[in-house]
C-alpha cells in the first residue's frame, strides 16, 4: 500500500452514499471517498491495535512498587545502611570519640601516680593495645543484628521526628516499622521456613499501612513527604495486602522457588497476551514512523 | 425541565482523555423490604480541561449524549481534595530529591573528613604532652603549632591542673551527686517533722522568716520547708539554726 493510500485510511467519513465529493471551506479543501468493506476492516483493525498499544504503554508507565520494601533504590535506606556499617561506629550506644577520650584519661590517671620516661613509654604502648582491643570488642562489625537494627532505627527516628525526642508521631512509627521490615525481610530471605517471621512481617506491613492511612487523614502534606521518603506509593498504602505467595513470587523473595503454579491454560493465555502486546507495540512504532515522515513532507 | 444534577466523588481519572468516573450515592426506597437503602452508581463524566483528580467531590450535570456511556459533565468542583493531594505529592517528590541529595553529600563529606582528620582532642593533648616532656623529635614548626594548641586549651603545666575535656561519663557522676544532695535534704525534712519540741521551734522560725502562717496544715508547712531547704542560701539556713 502506498503512503498516500495509508494516509487516506484515517480520514473521517462523512457520507457513505456520495462516491467522491470535494468541498472547500475558506482555506482548506477536504476530500472524501467511500471505503470498500475490506478497507474498512483493515482500518478498524489497525485502530484497535493502536488502542491496545496505547493502553499497554500506559500500563508500562505505571510504577510497580513493592508494598513492603518500596522502591528498589531508595536513597534514604541506602544512606542509613551506610551509616550503620561505617568503620568507627560502635555498638550498644557507645561513641568512638568518647571511648578514645576515656582510655586516654585512664592512661593519664595512671601516669599521674608514677612518672618517669620508662614508665611513660611502657604505659603508652599498653594503652594503645587496650584501645585497639576495646574498640574491636565494641565495634558494630562484631556486634549482633539486634544492635545494628537499633542503631538504624535511631537514625531513622532522628530524620523523621517532629521535635527532638519525638518517638510517637505517625511518620516516626512508619519509619521505624520500615526499618524493621528491611531487617525482617533479610532474615526471611535466608530462612524460608521461618513462618513465624513471615507472619510478623505481614502484621508489621499491615500496621504500617494503617498508620499511614491515618496520617493521610490527619496531615496529608506530611503523609506524602513520608511515603516518598520511605519509597512507598499511595497505592501501596491503600491496597489490600496479605503477604501471600503471589506477592512473594512476584517480587522474588526466593528467586529459585516456584510458589504459585499456574495451569497450562493460564500459561498459554499469558503467552498469547504477550505476543499480542508485542505485535501491537511494533505496529504502533511503524505507525508513528509513517505519521512523522508524512508530517515532514507536508 | 430542570437538568439532572448529582454530587459525587471522582473515583477514577487519567484512564480516558477528558473523562472521569464519578460515584454518586443516593438513598433509594426498597419496596420489598420497605426500607431506604444506599444506592451507588458510577457515571462517566465529561471533564473538558482534565482538571479533576481522584478524591475530588464534584457536582455533575446532564448534557446531550457525548458518547455511548457519557451524558454528564462536571459542573462544579465542590472540594478539591484530590487536586490538593496531587499537588502535595508533586511537592514532596521535589523536596525529597533535594533533601536526599544534601544529606547524602553531607554524609560523604563527614566520611571524608574522618579519613583526612589530623587533629582531634586526644591527638592535640598527646602533642602537648610531648612538648611538655621536652621531646627532641619536634621540628620548629610543630613547636609553634603546639604552643598555639596550648593556648587554645589553656594548658600551662603538665599534667594540667584543671579538666580540659568534658566526658559523657561525667553526666552519671553529676547525677549521683545530685541524688545524694536530694536524699540528705529529705532526711533533714523528715527530722524537722519528727514532732520534738526543738524541731517544731525550728519549723516555726522558718515559717516566720517566710512570713507564712504557722497554724496552717502540716502538709502545707512541709512543702514550704522543703522549698526553703532547697532554695535558700547557707546564711539563711544558719539564721534559723540549721
Amino acid at each position: 500500500m502506498s503512503l498516500i493510500n495509508r494516509l487516506t485510511l484515517f480520514r473521517p467519513i462523512m457520507s457513505v452514499s456520495a462516491q467522491r465529493m470535494t468541498f472547500a471551506t475558506s482555506s482548506v479543501a477536504f476530500e472524501f471517498h467511500v471505503l470498500s468493506k475490506a478497507q474498512r476492516k483493515i482500518r478498524s483493525e489497525t485502530k484497535k491495535k493502536q488502542n491496545r498499544a496505547r493502553q499497554l504503554a500506559k500500563l508500562d508507565a505505571l510504577e510497580k512498587v513493592d508494598p513492603v520494601l518500596g522502591r528498589a533504590d531508595n536513597p534514604f535506606i541506602t544512606r542509613i545502611r551506610a551509616e550503620v556499617t561505617e568503620k568507627d561506629v560502635l555498638g550498644k550506644g557507645y561513641d568512638f570519640e568518647e571511648v578514645e577520650k576515656l582510655i586516654y584519661g585512664i592512661n593519664q590517671a595512671r601516669l599521674s601516680k608514677l612518672e618517669n620516661d620508662y614508665v611513660r613509654s611502657v604505659s603508652n604502648s599498653q594503652t594503645e593495645t587496650i584501645k585497639e582491643v576495646v574498640i574491636r570488642v565494641l565495634s558494630m562489625r562484631n556486634s549482633n543484628n539486634q544492635d545494628r537494627k537499633n542503631l538504624a532505627v535511631a537514625f531513622a527516628r532522628k530524620e523523621f521526628e517532629r521535635f527532638p525526642g519525638d518517638t510517637g508521631s505517625s511518620e516516626v512509627q512508619a519509619a521505624v516499622q520500615t526499618l524493621k521490615l528491611y531487617f525482617l525481610m533479610d532474615h526471611i530471605r535466608q530462612n524460608p521456613k521461618d513462618l513465624d517471621k513471615i507472619r510478623n512481617a505481614r502484621m508489621l506491613a499491615q500496621q504500617r499501612q494503617r498508620i499511614l492511612r491515618y496520617l493521610k487523614r490527619d496531615d496529608p502534606q506530611r503523609y506524602f513527604w513520608a511515603i516518598r521518603k520511605l519509597g512507598l506509593t499511595d497505592e501501596a498504602v491503600h491496597m489490600e495486602f496479605n503477604f501471600d505467595k503471589r506477592y512473594m513470587q512476584e517480587y522474588e523473595i526466593w528467586p529459585d522457588r516456584v510458589l504459585v503454579k499456574e495451569s497450562k491454560k493460564q500459561i498459554e493465555e499469558k503467552r498469547r497476551e504477550r505476543r499480542k502486546a508485542k505485535k501491537a507495540m511494533r505496529l504502533a512504532i511503524i505507525q508513528d514512523g509513517v505519521g512523522e515522515s508524512a508530517s515532514k513532507t507536508v | 425541565m430542570a437538568r439532572q444534577n448529582f454530587i459525587g466523588l471522582v473515583v477514577s481519572q487519567g484512564k480516558m482523555d477528558k473523562t472521569v468516573k464519578v460515584r454518586v450515592e443516593q438513598m433509594a426506597y426498597n419496596t420489598k423490604i420497605h426500607k431506604s437503602l444506599f444506592k451507588r452508581k458510577n457515571y462517566l463524566v465529561h471533564d473538558e480541561g482534565n482538571i479533576c483528580k481522584e478524591g475530588d467531590i464534584v457536582r455533575i450535570e446532564a448534557t446531550r449524549p457525548l458518547s455511548s456511556r457519557k451524558h454528564f459533565a462536571v459542573a462544579e468542583i465542590k472540594k478539591n481534595k484530590g487536586q490538593q493531594f496531587a499537588k502535595y505529592e508533586e511537592e514532596a517528590t521535589l523536596k525529597i530529591q533535594k533533601e536526599e541529595r544534601e544529606k547524602t553529600n553531607s554524609f560523604l563529606q563527614r566520611r571524608e573528613d574522618k579519613i583526612n582528620q589530623k587533629s582531634s582532642i586526644v591527638q592535640d593533648l598527646k602533642d602537648i604532652e610531648k612538648l611538655c616532656h621536652g621531646s627532641s623529635e619536634l621540628t620548629a614548626e610543630e613547636v609553634t603549632r603546639i604552643t598555639q594548641l596550648k593556648e587554645k586549651y589553656g594548658v600551662t603545666t603538665w599534667p594540667p591542673n584543671k579538666p580540659i575535656v568534658d566526658l559523657d561519663i561525667r553526666y552519671l557522676a553529676q547525677k549521683i551527686t545530685d541524688l545524694r544532695v536530694k536524699i540528705s535534704r529529705d532526711d533533714k525534712l523528715v527530722e524537722l517533722f519528727d514532732g520534738t519540741k526543738a524541731n517544731e521551734e525550728k519549723v516555726n522560725r522558718i515559717l516566720a522568716k517566710l512570713n507564712k502562717d504557722p497554724t496552717s496544715k502540716r502538709s502545707i508547712k512541709k512543702n514550704l520547708v522543703r522549698k526553703f531547704l532547697s532554695d535558700s542560701s547557707i546564711e539563711d539556713k544558719a539564721e534559723v539554726g540549721l
